[in-house]
């Protein structure tokens, strides 16, 4: 008993109360702000230096799908960008993952997540996690979501064991051309209506692994993404928060 | 009227008692957890969705779900639930009671067989193991029950507050116990067999469900859910009296229902899962206590009649 | 003619005078025989050479050897003998297609362009079953094909190599783009849970080929991420393994301590994981001094809770007790002959750390303890992830005081993004991750770029130990001694 009081008492206190009004630390690496009065010159070796090609030219954009916010660029080109600790980084289209010096983290909250039109998922979502060729962040940080602190499954929303009893797939990692088999049967055996979700920047767009001849990304040729959800790894705050406007509870 | 509230509770309760344990034993892990009607929530969902069949089934996958479902409502029907009256009772009425449970774990091993998975046959291969053993348990405690309360149906059976010398209540206690741990396999509680698990190898009861979907997994799981609500109700209604007032008689049921939940909920949080290979010992230490219990109640009414 | 190398120490490569394939074989025969162990076997990238490095690890000694292909087919197998080279000839016939005669083994490793033959045993009583690859938990996928008699395992065999990136290549190719010297986020991205301890193999490789000196205020940053990132894992693992069996508790109560040092890590440098936080150079943030007192009392704090958390959740448990001991054995001898690293190891019984036995920066003058266990089996890899969490913090907690009173406040050298790396030359570094030995070899060309980039990681070594350790155990044991070991199947398949 004495082992339930301890748990119990110390634990309660580490649970987050409510996430939607959850603020990170300020080290936070969030999403980035691109600032005004830049050097071109700078804009050139900047995009030069970004190993995943994040960052776009003409006009000087930032992709946050291919982005890992490894804060190199900000690091060596501080007049250029600058990363805030906003952790609200999901969107329902690919587009809107693209940022230009006019996105702050308002506007970009306001028009990144789109809810969904369906009302069935709202109140009770089952996930099926496929890791296709995920290096272990993002699926440790999808574990956190479950945990003690954070804990998502107070909103209905768990992992479940089978495709079949799934209302959508959260897929991992860049998609390897050995698991592309697996991943479009894993999408087959999940019931309609069904989501993807992509979690992480290399399954949004292979991120640092974007040119390695070993992946089979046709399958997100074939099926649109619902949500993606950008980082790497994101934080357990971006996904649930990236999860919940997309069902409308916050 | 008090039909009508057994039929509501037959309908409601199961939708709720798996939500109630998971919340209580959210909270005593130290977090928020499932709201407690999150299993309702859950199987009106799944009735919303598309239904998967594999190719490789046949018409038992099409058939079975609905007709286990069928079987634990008609084994149900005989189950003391709202103030110790059933929908239905004659005597000897157990055996139908058992035999219906029984219909409904072959459909259950029959649907695991038929998608051709490996893991639902090592299900299946299980569930008959322990199936086995508790059966005969569960016959040796009605037999006992019998002899205890000098009745042959299964609502007058279980009423075991009416009995009065000291020595029987002893072997009341022990009924209740084996029935606990009766009702912990059946509806696939820890510390036998974990319901939230993930790791498809050590699955019993939740292998045999992976493959289905939509409305077919949504019976499945809402006659597990009655299942474990049947136990619940008949342990309950050893302890509580049959009253006259309808109110006080619910009052008392959800009170009872909710401090069983606390209980298993407990259990649950405190232990680990047991090893494997060992359950069948618990199932046949389950066996030789009933057997042990019967030859000690027959003994005592051979001696004082 | 072989070479002895230190840890991080160049090579010249024209100073490797290359054997034919058989003199290799031999010369690593012998070496293995007097007590080497085998570290890395892998060609370059034309298939010209093959490069040996074996460990001697008592003498803290690398020896490099290298032989011409010279188009040849085929050579005695070294896993006859030494079943611990059975991972690397696998690699190496995948790559070279050079076959090593009566190989035990030879199936594919990350190819799966031909059908994987599973060994089956014939029998009408013996039944097999296949998981994976996809696993119903979130977890990296890999696939086991278990041959059981009702419910003992009488054969595990794992295909894995569905984790594939080519990851070494990407190296390569990058670096011959003139970008060698920032794949601090390739290296973060090899193994997650890894990132600080692959990155600072990195780090280290590229800064003795650019023979850089990073400022000691630098390393202690390095080593106090290193050891942090080691604490995280395996409060997060003990909690894995208690919820593996349905104690979740233990888990919640184990898991919420991981939280609050994988959050202090996230104040140090804004990720959870160490990413950003190390360059080549030196490292990007530094501590203040408040923050250095919030670090040490928070880890007074998580070493408090985690003796008593043990205490009341393991030890003094005997349901979790009666599951996790006696599971899972794997004996010394079979550690020793199969070449396993690291963690389990030392569960085994064998004295590996790189940390003791090739120190490199801060541990050469402050060593941190070791551990060492007996038994193998999952009760002794669950305490010595918890002993070693005890030495870590303790050893964390004293160099706080050494970093404070240190004397220069540099972190990074501010000049090394005009630095060119040696050509034709050669480096191996190695960092003991929380899983064990992590080796990064780079080879360079005439331009100076990454001729060859070899990475292993110690999952690549230890995978052998599941089967071994699951032999005759139930099949609803797999999942705890799977848990126990958590390899990393991105590692293994790079």
């Amino acid at each position: 008993m004495k082992n339930l009081l301890i748990n119990t008492v110390v634990h309660r206190k580490q649970a987050i109360k409510d996430n939607s009004k959850a603020v990170l630390h300020s080290k936070f690496i969030g999403l980035p702000m691109i600032l005004k009065n830049r050097d071109p010159q700078d804009e050139l070796c900047c995009e030069k230096l970004c190993l995943n090609g994040a960052i776009l030219l003409s006009p000087f954009r930032i992709d946050l799908g291919k982005c890992s916010f490894c804060k190199r660029c900000s690091i060596a080109f501080p007049k250029l960008i600058c990363f805030t600790s906003h952790h609200k980084l999901s969107a329902t289209s690919r587009e809107m993952l693209i940022i230009d010096d006019t996105c702050d983290n308002e506007s970009y909250e306001k028009r990144a997540i789109l809810p969904l039109k369906s009302k069935i998922f709202k109140r009770s979502l089952s996930l099926r996690s496929v890791c296709a060729g995920g290096n272990g962040a993002c699926e440790a940080e999808l574990n956190a979501c479950f945990n003690v602190n954070f804990d998502a499954g107070r909103y209905g929303i768990k992992m479940v064991a089978s495709p079949r009893h799934a209302d959508g797939i959260i897929i991992s990692g860049p998609i390897t051309g050995n698991m592309a088999v697996a991943l479009e049967k894993a999408f087959e055996a999940t019931p309609n209506p069904k989501l993807i979700i992509l979690l992480g920047c290399d399954a949004i767009s292979g991120g640092v692994f974007a040119n390695s001849k070993n992946l089979n990304r046709s399958f997100l040729d074939r099926n649109i993404p619902t949500l993606y959800i950008p980082g790497a790894p994101p934080h357990p705050q971006t996904i649930i928060h990236g999860i919940m406007k997309m069902l409308d509870r916050v | 009227m008090e039909i009508i509230f057994n039929i509501l509770s037959i309908i409601f309760i199961p939708l709720i008692i798996i939500g109630v344990i998971e919340k209580i034993k959210s909270l005593l892990c130290g977090r928020i957890g499932n709201p407690w009607y999150q299993f309702l929530l859950e199987f009106i969902k799944l009735m919303r969705k598309e239904l998967i069949v594999s190719k490789r089934s046949s018409f038992i996958t099409k058939i079975a779900p609905f007709s286990l479902f069928l079987s634990v409502i008609i084994a149900t029907l005989f189950v003391p639930l709202i103030n110790g009256h059933p929908l239905m009772s004659f005597s000897y009425d157990f055996v139908v009671f058992a035999y219906f449970l029984g219909f409904s774990k072959l459909l259950t091993l029959l649907l695991a067989m038929d998608s051709g998975s490996s893991f639902e046959g090592m299900g299946a291969s299980r569930e008959v193991k322990f199936s086995l053993l508790m059966e005969a348990s569960l016959f040796l405690l009605f037999a006992s029950l019998i002899l205890v309360s000098g009745q042959t149906k299964l609502n007058l059976m279980v009423q075991l507050y009416l009995i009065k010398s000291p020595q029987t209540i002893v072997f009341a206690l022990l009924l209740i116990i084996i029935f606990f741990i009766f009702m912990l396999l059946e509806s696939s509680r820890m510390p036998i067999d974990d319901p939230n698990t993930h790791l498809e190898l050590t699955m019993i009861h939740e292998v045999m469900v992976l493959d289905l979907s939509c409305t077919h997994l949504a019976m499945m799981s809402y006659a597990n859910s009655l299942k474990l609500y049947i136990f619940m109700s008949l342990i309950i209604n050893t302890i509580i009296p049959v009253s006259h007032s309808l109110f006080l008689a619910l009052l008392l049921n959800l009170v009872a229902l909710g401090v069983l939940c606390c209980i298993i909920a407990v259990i649950e949080t405190l232990y680990a899962r047991i090893r494997f290979t060992r359950l069948s010992e618990i199932m046949l230490l389950t066996l030789i206590g009933a057997f042990i219990l019967l030859t000690l109640i027959l003994y005592m009414n051979g001696v004082h009649p | 003619m072989w070479k002895s190398i230190k840890n991080c120490e160049l090579v010249n490569l024209k100073e490797l005078e290359p054997l034919l394939i058989t003199q290799l074989r031999e010369e690593i025969l012998d070496k293995l025989h007097s007590g080497g162990r085998l570290l890395a076997l892998f060609c370059d990238r034309n298939i010209h050479f093959i490069y040996c490095i074996i460990a001697l690890d008592k003498h803290s000694q690398l020896m490099m050897g290298c032989a011409f292909i010279h188009g040849a087919a085929e050579y005695e197998s070294l896993t006859q003998h030494f079943p611990a080279c059975e991972m690397f000839e696998r690699e190496l016939f995948e790559t070279t297609h050079i076959r090593p005669l009566n190989h035990p083994n030879l199936k594919p490793l990350r190819n799966h362009s031909n059908p994987f033959l599973f060994h089956q045993v014939h029998s009408k009583e013996v039944h097999e079953v296949g998981v994976g690859p996809v696993h119903a938990g979130i977890i990296e996928p890999g696939y086991f094909r278990f041959n059981a008699l009702g419910e003992k395992i009488l054969h595990l065999e794992i295909q894995l190599g569905y984790q594939h990136k080519g990851i070494e290549k990407l190296f390569e190719d990058f670096s011959k783009q003139g970008r060698g010297l920032h794949l601090e986020p390739l290296a973060e991205a090899i193994v997650g849970d890894s990132a600080i301890a692959h990155t600072l193999a990195y780090v280290h490789a590229i800064e003795s080929l650019c023979k850089l000196k990073v400022p000691k205020r630098a390393q202690h940053i390095r080593t106090l991420a290193l050891e942090l990132e080691r604490i995280g894992n395996h409060l997060g693992n003990i909690g894995d393994i208690l919820g593996d069996i349905g104690y979740y508790l233990g888990k919640d109560a184990f898991i919420a301590l991981k939280t609050e040092v994988i959050n202090a890590m996230l104040k140090i440098c804004g990720s959870r994981f160490g990413i950003s936080l190390i360059s080549v150079g030196g490292v990007n943030y530094s501590l203040a001094d408040d923050f250095v007192q919030e670090l040490a009392e928070l880890l007074t704090r998580v070493k408090h809770n985690a003796k008593v958390y043990f205490k009341i959740h393991v030890t003094e448990n005997s349901s979790v007790l009666s599951r996790l001991e006696g599971t899972g054995i794997v004996t010394l001898q079979d550690a020793m002959n199969h070449g396993f690293v690291g963690l389990t190891a030392r569960s085994c019984g064998m004295d590996l750390d790189v940390r003791s036995d090739y120190p490199c920066g801060v541990f050469q003058e402050y060593p941190i303890k070791n551990t060492l266990f007996e038994n193998g089996d999952v009760f002794d890899r669950t305490v010595i992830r918890f002993v070693e969490i005890l030495h870590s913090i303790e050893w964390i907690i004293q160099d706080l005081e050494r970093y404070t009173t240190s004397e220069s406040r540099e972190i990074f050298l501010h000049n090394s993004s005009s630095t060119h790396y040696l050509a034709n030359h050669c480096v191996v570094s190695l960092v003991e991750g929380w899983r064990g030995e992590i080796m990064h070899c780079v080879l360079t060309d005439d331009n100076g770029h990454f001729e060859r980039y070899k990475i292993k990681d110690a999952s690549f070594n230890n995978w052998n130990a599941l089967p071994l350790a699951v032999y005759g155990e139930g099949i609803s044991d797999f999942p705890l001694c799977n848990k126990s070991f958590n390899l990393s199947y991105s590692g293994h398949d790079l």
